[in-house]
């Protein structure tokens, strides 16, 4: 429906009648008589005959001066019709690293630009332009914003490294259409690559959907999935033009170990299994041959290790080695001290008092009878101890999810060296340094095995010196989820520094229901006593 | 009314015609029938009983046989006036009874007899026969009830209505506005053994109209109107229109073996129309 936006100028829509009544008004012919009209007759005939024209002439002034007049009155009136009022536009760009991909000298982010830019020409002076990069996570750039605003933000978008969640990018732009005037409507723009990767499937009847190919069909492969663990790696190679023949190398930790080729079809993708050291931890598998977009010819992947750890175990605590095996990859080995030094394990726990937990043997071996370790060193008698003096937590990742309350100790062996723990009237009773803790005071002198704070303190000593081969795996430069016990500073003088964890709540949680489990296993083995 | 200058004027002049006299009685135009004129015609041989004062003793002496000379029979010719009294003609009406009284004179001083009829709303009013020069003021008392406000539907069929044609001269005096271009009306003059002369009379402002502006022109007659801008254009379409009217006109005439002539309304009558009467041949 046509609306006029200057309806005052109605008045101007009579002018044509007015000019209608003075046309009339003027055509006032003088009367006069003559005696025949015969002649003028025929002359009039001949006239018009001649200038055919002329009548039309005469008859088409009065309706052109009409028209000119309405034409007049209605642009004064200044019609407008629905589509140009101003409405909300959602343009999403897909940022993913195929559109890095070049043709001719230009991206596919370069021809989505200038695809956005030309739309932009097209809408109304006060459309709301809300720009969004779809990348692994939706990122809004702009909301609501002017032309001139939006113009500068499609210039400054770049791509990433990663793939693109269009859904989770059209999902956040429903979110927007929906608190978006419904008269006017939203229209929705995807600026993306080849959509075979990009498949949308998220539809919504909130927004009208276009989807705009920013380029397709360029000669370009990619390393797009890689795996590695036991002794092995394996790759997903996916070919986007036409059928071919690639080479691809597969280093582990920097050395080329294999070479393989494979058919791809157009289209299509396909596997390659190489082989690796079983010693390899990182693990790169790149393709030989150049294309379009290079920066996907390549991908890493850290070697997962298939939950193979041993725990050399010397001492005879029950409740260590249940403790120890709450952990599923670990392996516990007792072991002597004679065959400590052929015991090959990721971790060595040493003695009874001061209780040794060391991922390292000393090259000169384990001494029971020494009264140092590293650089950890003790008294060579114990200490008993009166009353029930309470422990002290230092703030320390083994601290964590301990409490220590009714922690009592017969006796302890205070520890100098490393960094303190836990102490017991101003006495260091727990120390630990970047990979050794050492527990100064016997299992069996404690009711300590007795509380929960047990298993949580081994598990803290476990994640302290076997942590996690991988806390996920990121390409550079992009973003990562992080936890505390992923990440561990340590200081130039080989003592761990703290990382804050904002949310430790949760942490906490998780080792408190661990603790419930292991005291509900181990009230079914039995309960030590303690005496003291 | 003609001036008596213009009468005497008339008074030298004969209407002429072309074919030979019938009218019966004693008049002055030649007639195919041999009589007592002093008009030598022909020589026949004497029958006995011929009179014999018309033999020709000279052809006698020369031929030695007696021979009777023979003299022309001059008879009177009727001489029709066919007026168009249709309002058209108001304005041009002083011309048009002029020429109908100079050429009743004519007529009348002729010798030959004179009919008028006053063709009007599709009529042929007929006035009783005049002879004679004694006549003409009958002549110009019945001109004067003619009065131009009639209508014409067409002249053929006003004229086929005219009582009394006979052989003779008819003088048709008109405006001749006619489809055809009095195609048909002479025809039919020509079919009733008239001796056609066209007096065609149009008004100064039919000749050269003089008209500006946005006009309504009203027919006279009809009542029909045309609006028009008089321009240039318009007066230039006019003078284009009339000329292949009255080219008309003469081809019909001529090929019809009538006379001709056009009278300009806008003209003095008696400084015009004897010239006019003898470059028509009509006189």
């Amino acid at each position: 429906m046509i609306r006029f936006l200057s309806p005052g100028f109605a008045w101007a829509l009579a002018v044509p009648a007015v000019i209608l009544v003075l046309y009339l008004l003027r055509r006032r012919f003088l009367q006069q008589q003559v005696p025949s009209v015969f002649l003028w007759r025929r002359s009039i005939r001949d006239y018009a005959a001649n200038r055919p024209f002329q009548r039309l002439m005469k008859n088409l002034l009065l309706p052109l001066q009409i028209l000119a007049a309405l034409a007049l009155a209605l642009a004064l009136m200044h019609p407008a019709i629905p589509g140009g009022e101003a409405g909300q536009t959602i343009l999403i760009f897909d940022v993913s690293g195929s559109m890095q991909t070049q043709t001719a000298g230009r991206t596919r982010l370069d021809r989505a630009k200038e695809e956005a830019l030309k739309l932009i020409g097209t809408l109304p002076a006060e459309e709301k332009i809300t720009i969004l990069a779809a990348g692994k996570e939706p990122e809004r750039l702009a909301l609501s914003a002017d032309r001139e605003e939006a113009e500068q933000t499609i210039a400054s978008i770049t791509c990433g490294k990663d793939g693109a969640d269009t859904d989770k990018a059209l999902s956040l732009a429903d979110a927007i259409a929906r608190n978006t005037d419904k008269d006017t409507g939203t229209n929705v723009f995807i600026y993306s690559d080849d959509l075979r990767r990009n498949r949308i499937s998220y539809r919504s009847s909130s927004f009208a959907l276009s989807i705009v190919n920013c380029g397709a069909g360029e000669e370009n492969r990619s390393v797009y999935s890689l795996e590695a663990e036991n002794g092995q790696a394996f790759a997903r190679v996916a070919n986007f033009g036409e059928a071919c023949r690639v080479s691809l190398t597969c280093e582990a930790d920097g050395v080329l170990c294999d070479a393989r080729e494979t058919e791809i079809p157009a289209g299509e993708t396909a596997g390659v299994s190489f082989s690796i050291p079983e010693t390899a931890k990182l693990v790169r598998v790149s393709l030989r041959e150049k294309d379009a977009l290079a920066a996907d010819n390549s991908a890493e992947a850290a070697v997962k290790r298939s939950g193979s750890r041993k725990a050399a175990v010397m001492s005879d605590s029950l409740f260590l080695e249940s403790a120890l095996k709450v952990r599923p990859e670990l392996t516990v080995m007792r072991t002597e001290e004679s065959a400590l030094s052929s015991t090959e394990a990721d971790l060595y726990i040493l003695g009874t008092s001061p209780l040794i937990i060391t991922r390292t043997l000393p090259e000169a071996g384990y001494d029971p009878a020494a009264t140092a370790f590293g650089p950890f060193s003790w008294e060579g008698e114990t200490t008993a101890v009166t009353g029930s003096p309470a422990v002290s937590l230092t703030e320390n990742p083994l601290t964590k999810g301990l409490t220590m309350k009714n922690v009592f100790f017969r006796c302890i062996r205070p520890v100098t060296g490393g960094k303190t723990v836990a102490s017991l009237d101003g006495k260091p009773v727990i120390a630990c340094t970047e990979g050794t803790v050492v527990l100064g005071f016997d299992l069996h002198d404690s009711n300590l095995p007795l509380k929960y704070d047990f298993p949580v303190l081994i598990q803290n000593i476990l994640d302290w010196l076997l942590p996690e081969e991988t806390a996920g795996e990121t390409d550079a430069g992009a973003p990562m989820a992080l936890t505390e016990s992923d990440v561990r500073t340590v200081a130039p003088n080989d003592e761990p520094e703290e990382l804050q964890e904002r949310n430790a709540q949760g942490r906490e949680l998780t080792w408190i229901l661990l603790a419930v489990f292991l005291l509900l296993m181990l009230a079914e083995m039995g309960v030590s006593r303690y005496v003291g | 009314m003609l001036t008596d200058k213009f009468l005497s004027r008339l008074d030298t002049l004969a209407l002429a015609m072309r074919g030979k006299a019938q009218g019966g009685a004693g008049g002055s135009r030649r007639s195919r029938q041999t009589g007592s004129s002093a008009e030598f015609s022909d020589y026949r041989e004497y029958i006995p009983g011929d009179d014999i004062r018309r033999l020709d003793w000279n052809a006698y002496a020369r031929f030695d046989k007696l021979f009777l000379k023979l003299f022309m029979e001059e008879q009177e010719s009727q001489v029709t006036l066919l007026l168009d009294a249709s309002a058209s003609m108001e304005a041009k009406w002083a011309s048009a009874r002029s020429a109908a009284e100079a050429v009743g004179y004519l007529a009348l001083t002729g010798g030959d007899r004179l009919c008028l009829h006053c063709l009007k709303d599709g009529r042929a009013a007929r006035f009783p026969q005049l002879s004679g020069r004694a006549a003409f003021p009958r002549l110009t008392g019945w001109l004067d009830t003619c009065v131009p406000d009639g209508k014409t539907d067409t002249l053929t069929e006003t004229v086929k209505r005219t009582e009394g044609l006979k052989k003779g001269l008819c003088f048709l005096i008109t405006d001749g506005y006619t489809e055809d271009a009095l195609k048909e009306t002479l025809d039919y003059l020509r079919y009733m053994r008239q001796e056609t002369a066209v007096i065609h009379v149009l008004s100064a402002g039919e000749l050269r109209p003089e008209l500006d502006g946005a006009l309504r022109l009203t027919d006279s007659e009809s009542g029909e109107h045309i609006d028009l801008m008089a321009d240039r254009s318009a007066l230039d379409a006019y003078q284009d229109a009339l000329k292949a009217f009255l080219k008309d006109v003469r081809e019909n005439c001529s090929s019809r073996e009538a006379s001709y002539l056009l009278l300009d309304g806008g003209e003095s009558f008696e400084d015009c129309f004897i010239p006019l009467l003898s470059r028509s041949g009509m006189i």
